[in-house]
């Protein structure tokens, strides 16, 4: 059979690539996972990148843009997009707001991490509530409904890993914004405990975020 | 007989008029649940995200409106013609949604013609000089016969078409620079039962 070559380019951080990582990990499936500093991003790459942005999933040469459509399609191919078009559907919208949810977050998290100049405060009493609403009531509310434990339908998901990988920053960044939710820290470690995603969290970089 | 699908939005275009244009296209019967304020905040906590539009599909609901027109889209067949256009349909949206969410400050802005001026310059042209290349450089690299990806019509060519339509209405000549472009939201906008639908749909400001 003919193997997809696989790379996979973003900054030396977990963020939008990381539930790709995740998936490309839980599927065995073999990659290179580019990681470009800020200087080198502008130095040299990029240019290199087809709509000059990352991630870039480069599948047989041909380079890919959009975290979303990369997770889509990577989730599909391996099957992480649920059992029916309507669990993907879910799926997608899931993804959707969380992607929603991140924009209306962004101010805080830009300034708390340091990406931006700002008034950290300031920022967190305009946003932290808000973007909080749009998003985890909703996932506590499937969460606490689905028995298997995952967000959609009985097995391992792209959102899953989405979900997870932005919870495990919360609790790294922001300890006690979750503390109504605490189904989400349940299904982080339930998604960080599975075996190849374990594997993966212990031999992957290091990185804040 | 029962109705399996039912759209609700409100009496406006906006997030849900991609979803009606794919029901009508299709050919497929729907009710078409227009409802007001008053009835939205009764209903919007028994939404999957309190927010419209929702579909419902045999009584199941479901949120958020690309997750609904690319489900649409696959049992219709307007979502393309294999995985990899799919995929670039995908990123096409997605790079559009950014784009809309850049230049809305600027759509529909009641000010001063000063304020309008600065949301031009600093806000309008920047989004749009940002985009429309790479809109232009999709459509040449996987788009075919008046379609924006593959060769027959998908859902990201409705939701370019109808954010075309708009905001063309309210700065005419915006897109002059991206003749490509044009052309093809032109086509798809004479697409014959898609004219039908424009013709007869309530006409809403957006």
């Amino acid at each position: 059979s003919t193997m997809v070559h696989y790379k996979l380019y973003y900054f030396p951080s977990r963020s939008v690539a990381e539930p790709v990582r995740q998936m490309f990990a839980y599927a065995g499936i073999e990659y290179e996972d580019v990681r470009i500093t800020k200087e080198e991003w502008l130095a040299e790459w990029k240019n290199k990148m087809t709509f000059d942005q990352v991630p870039v999933l480069e599948v047989d040469g041909k380079q890919i843009p959009q975290s979303l459509a990369i997770g889509r399609f990577v989730a599909k191919q391996y099957g992480f997009y649920g059992k029916t078009p309507f669990e993907a559907a879910w799926i997608d919208a899931i993804a959707d707001q969380f992607k929603d949810y991140w924009v209306a977050l962004a101010p805080w998290f830009y300034v708390h991490m340091g990406y931006a100049e700002g008034d950290v405060e300031a920022a967190k009493a305009k946003c932290a509530g808000p973007a909080r609403d749009m998003l985890f009531p909703h996932l506590q509310k499937l969460l606490k409904e689905n028995k298997s434990g995952f967000l959609i339908g009985d097995q391992v998901s792209w959102i899953d890993f989405m979900i997870q990988e932005h919870v495990t920053v919360l609790e790294e960044e922001f300890p006690g914004y979750l503390k109504d939710y605490p189904e989400l820290f349940v299904h982080a470690a339930k998604i960080r405990a599975l075996p190849a995603i374990k594997a993966w969290i212990e031999k992957r970089p290091v990185s804040r975020g | 007989s029962m109705l399996r699908y039912k759209l609700i939005y409100f009496p406006i275009r906006g997030r849900g008029e991609v979803a009606r244009q794919l029901f009508y296209l299709a050919g497929v019967p729907f009710k078409d649940d227009r409802i007001t304020i008053s009835e939205w905040s009764s209903l919007k906590a028994k939404t999957p995200f309190g927010q419209l539009p929702v579909l419902e599909v045999d009584g199941h609901q479901l949120a958020q409106s690309f997750a609904i027109f690319r489900y649409l889209a696959q049992e219709f067949g307007f979502a393309g013609d294999s995985p990899l256009e799919a995929l670039w349909v995908d990123v096409t949206a997605d790079q559009h949604k950014e784009y809309e969410n850049k230049i809305k400050p600027a759509l529909r802005f009641q000010g001063s013609e000063e304020e309008k001026e600065q949301l031009m310059r600093n806000v309008a042209e920047p989004a749009r000089d940002k985009y429309f290349p790479l809109l232009e450089k999709i459509a040449e690299e996987h788009g075919s016969s008046g379609h924006f990806v593959g060769a027959s019509l998908t859902w990201v060519d409705l939701l370019i078409a109808e954010h075309a339509s708009i905001l063309l209405k309210q700065f005419p000549g915006f897109l002059d620079r991206y003749p490509t472009v044009l052309a093809i939201v032109d086509a798809i906008l004479s697409t014959p039962k898609l004219k039908e639908w424009l013709e007869k749909r309530p006409d809403t400001a957006f």
